[in-house]
């Protein structure tokens, strides 16, 4: 096995939350409330049905090719052609997706923060951290989601309590104002960022307890849900149904003013957050150098960390010309894109293997194996 | 031998952050002009529209030092401030062309007041709104207000009782809750005014007085309100008028209501101090009739008395005394909604809003034609309930024989 260390299932936890997370709080609520005005708040909660379908053919793949990675299962039932043909794809997609992220954080701290610093510095610099992640293992990478996490989730929950004062409540009325469609076309990008939780098919064989990687990551799926709701209604109670903006969280952070003093914190918020890119960016990165990996039959991960960082670093200054096309794509190609790799291709494979009833005996390793097959 | 290696790249790690970190785009607060107030006007020149741009920037040294030094009485103590104006065809242009004329770079991220000239405020604001939320070191806390005359010569009013001149009116605008007859205003609340149908803008209106006449002392005012229909500046409001739209938007704080006095109408008036409002608007429709409802809840105590001997604590006289103070309200309220309704056509009290939210099939048919033809026709009801809880230090009024 190319990797030898094992999470526990509160760290796949984290490690689900920053992936989706890492960016989404960012960028969703001014997409979210694009089609759904005054709604934003209840657009996550269409998009959660996507994250929940997508855990669901994860899982259910996992349970019937137990301690085998997507890659893996992938050959095992479409055959060595067709499968070595996808496993590129999928790859494809995970350094693609990944060059976006990249590009989102890196598009932000130039628009917000430092202007007259080239976009490269931050491209390389984040690349570079989440490259010493994935070197350093899918066990460190969970030990810091798990430490990372409260401070994280802690931030993001404290901005809406400080902006309580200038909330406007009645802004979310009239709920539903033009009917359940803008809702749900508004939970249609954020859906595609929801799937982002497919990457459990790389991780799933090395989890301490596989068969309950679903429970897992079904709740991190919910508290994602909440957290991106309680944003969404704190923006639209304070800027109102049409915020207009490019980040409305940091905007809201930057609105914070309680008792004269407890002012200008967005720079604290976006130290807290760049972490949680890091970490995102790290669980897609070591995504597709594990899947290089193994599609290849390379002997150990870590030979290809740098050629796919240094991909990953041009990739991201040669995808856009320029912050417009970047939201453009992300609000029109991506709920389309993303959940072709993240539940239409899982889920035809599914149906392949039950039709084909092509199951993996459970791995020799474990000491019990009856435990992973889990209940069918 | 592992500890000392983990310990040695430690080392070596903490060196190259401390070598690395904060030298690119880093800003040395001496080459900073840190703005603390910013007029925007539209002038003419050479029969060209261009924008004029002021910044008002603290020196900091001079702002430390400046008690200490203005204590030795020196004839030639410098002002802890300096004003300076540019100008270009865009606002950012103008802001830009700030290095023409200064040595150091303008940081805008700690501007108090956007002060916007009466000329640009009658053509429209929306340029300087969009310049704010696009720009990123502004905040949309950065207070807004509208100058009767040009922004520019507010800035170089002298500062009060602060050192610099944004400082002091930021501060008087949040101290002139004591009053309610003006009021702060936040970016982030004008803009969304400006976005909302249902609701037009209005900004806090200063007044520079360069020279005293009738009795007025010179110097920077307050004074009623901006209003505002799209983001074309129509009229003004008087500070009664202004206390009139803040009983109904919730923003009255505190303040005195001058009453009349029972029993003698006419006469000398007892003044009340406004200790608790709220608000609330409800839109109801009845017979195919668009009806607001305001009702306002407020409650005072009664500040002095120049009538002598009347006792304050006589049921009767009580009972009356919350008559006339409702009514006064009532009176500052109705000349609000008279300006607003018949004068200016614009929804300055966000009551298309409170349509929206309760009818939000009527609206979608009114709001096209909201200002123009249903909001200055609408049939407003004003409720006041007005209660007098303390009466102050004294019983009866005081009464010279």
């Amino acid at each position: 096995m190319l990797e030898g260390g094992r999470i526990s299932n509160r760290q796949l936890i984290f490690l689900m939350l920053f992936t989706v997370l890492g960016t989404a709080n960012m960028f969703l609520p001014a997409l979210a409330a694009e089609h759904a005005k005054q709604d934003a708040w209840l657009s996550p909660f269409f998009s959660m049905l996507e994250g929940l379908w997508v855990v669901f053919i994860i899982t259910e793949l996992g349970r019937r090719f137990p301690g085998k990675t997507l890659i893996e299962y992938l050959r095992l039932i479409t055959g060595p052609v067709l499968g070595t043909g996808l496993g590129c794809l999928f790859i494809f997609w995970m350094i693609h997706t990944n060059a976006i992220i990249i590009r989102e954080f890196a598009e932000l701290i130039v628009t917000t923060m430092m202007p007259e610093t080239p976009i490269i510095i931050f491209l390389a610099t984040i690349t570079f951290t989440a490259a010493l992640l994935v070197r350093a293992g899918l066990e460190v990478m969970g030990r810091t989601a798990e430490f990372l996490s409260p401070i994280f989730l802690g931030t993001f929950v404290l901005i809406p309590l400080l902006v309580g004062e200038i909330m406007k409540p009645e802004n979310l009325l009239p709920i539903l104002e033009k009917g359940i469609k803008p809702v749900i076309a508004g939970g249609l990008a954020p859906g595609g960022w929801f799937g982002e939780v497919a990457l459990l098919g790389m991780l799933l064989p090395y989890l301490r307890e596989p068969h309950k990687g679903r429970q897992a990551v079904a709740l991190a799926v919910g508290v994602i849900t909440v957290n991106l709701s309680v944003t969404g209604f704190a923006v639209t109670a304070v800027f109102g149904p049409e915020p207009n903006l490019m980040f409305p969280f940091l905007t809201l952070a930057q609105n914070i003013r309680v008792a004269e003093f407890l002012e200008r914190i967005e720079s604290l918020i976006l130290v807290v957050w760049v972490a949680g890119v890091a970490v995102k960016i790290a669980v897609f990165y070591y995504a597709a150098v594990l899947a290089t990996a193994q599609l290849t039959g390379v002997k150990d991960y870590r030979c290809v960390v740098t050629p796919i960082g240094v991909i990953l670093t041009v990739l991201a200054i040669i995808i856009y010309d320029n912050i417009m096309e970047l939201v453009n794509f992300v609000a029109r190609i991506w709920p389309f894109y993303g959940p072709t790799f993240e539940w239409v291709i899982p889920a035809l494979l599914l149906v392949v293997a039950i039709v084909t009833r092509k199951k993996s005996p459970p791995p020799p390793e474990d000491p019990d194996p009856e435990r992973n097959v889990g209940t069918h | 031998m592992v500890r000392r290696l983990v310990v040695i790249n430690m080392l070596i790690t903490l060196i190259i952050m401390s070598a690395v970190t904060g030298c690119w785009s880093r800003r040395e607060i001496e080459t900073l002009a840190i703005v603390s107030g910013v007029g925007v006007d539209l002038v003419e020149v050479d029969g060209k529209r261009m924008y004029r741009f002021t910044a008002q920037v603290v020196k900091p040294g001079q702002l430390a030092g400046g008690e200490a030094a203005g204590g030795r009485g020196g004839g030639g103590v410098q002002k802890p401030y300096l004003v300076s104006s540019t100008l270009g065809k865009t606002i950012w242009e103008a802001e830009r062309n700030f290095t023409t004329q200064t040595s150091r770079k303008m940081f805008l991220s700690h501007t108090e007041v956007v002060v916007i000239g009466e000329k640009l405020a009658r053509e429209g604001i929306q340029p300087v709104l969009e310049f704010i939320q696009r720009k990123h070191d502004f905040r949309e806390t950065t207070l807004l207000l509208v100058a009767m005359g040009p922004a520019d010569t507010t800035l170089m009013a002298a500062a009060g009782l602060e050192k610099v001149t944004a400082r002091d009116i930021s501060d008087m605008v949040v101290n002139t809750r004591r009053a309610s007859v003006s009021f702060p205003l936040v970016t982030r609340e004008a803009i969304s005014m400006l976005q909302s149908s249902g609701s037009q803008a209005i900004l806090p209106r200063v007044i520079h007085i360069p020279y005293g006449h009738k009795g007025v002392p010179t110097g920077l005012r307050l004074n009623g309100a901006a209003v505002f229909k799209k983001d074309k500046l129509v009229g003004w409001l008087t500070p009664e008028e202004t206390r009139g739209w803040m009983w109904v938007t919730k923003r009255v704080v505190s303040g005195v209501v001058p009453i009349p006095v029972p029993g003698k109408p006419g006469e000398n008036r007892i003044s009340t101090e406004i200790s608790r409002a709220t608000a609330s608007i409800t839109p109801s429709i009845k017979n195919g009739r668009l009806v607001i409802k305001v009702k306002i809840n407020e409650e005072g105590g009664v500040g002095e008395i120049p009538a002598p001997g009347l006792d304050p604590t006589e049921p009767e006289v009580v009972q009356q005394m919350e008559q006339f103070l409702a009514e006064a309200i009532r009176r500052e309220v109705l000349a609000a909604l008279r300006r607003a309704q018949e004068e200016y056509r614009s929804d300055i009290f966000g009551f298309g809003d409170t349509v929206h939210r309760a009818y939000p099939k009527v609206w979608k048919k009114m709001e096209k034609r909201w200002n123009e033809e249903f909001f200055p026709n609408l049939e407003v009801r004003v409720e006041v309930e007005a209660s007098i809880r303390r009466v102050g230090m004294s019983g009866k009024a005081l009464s010279p024989k």
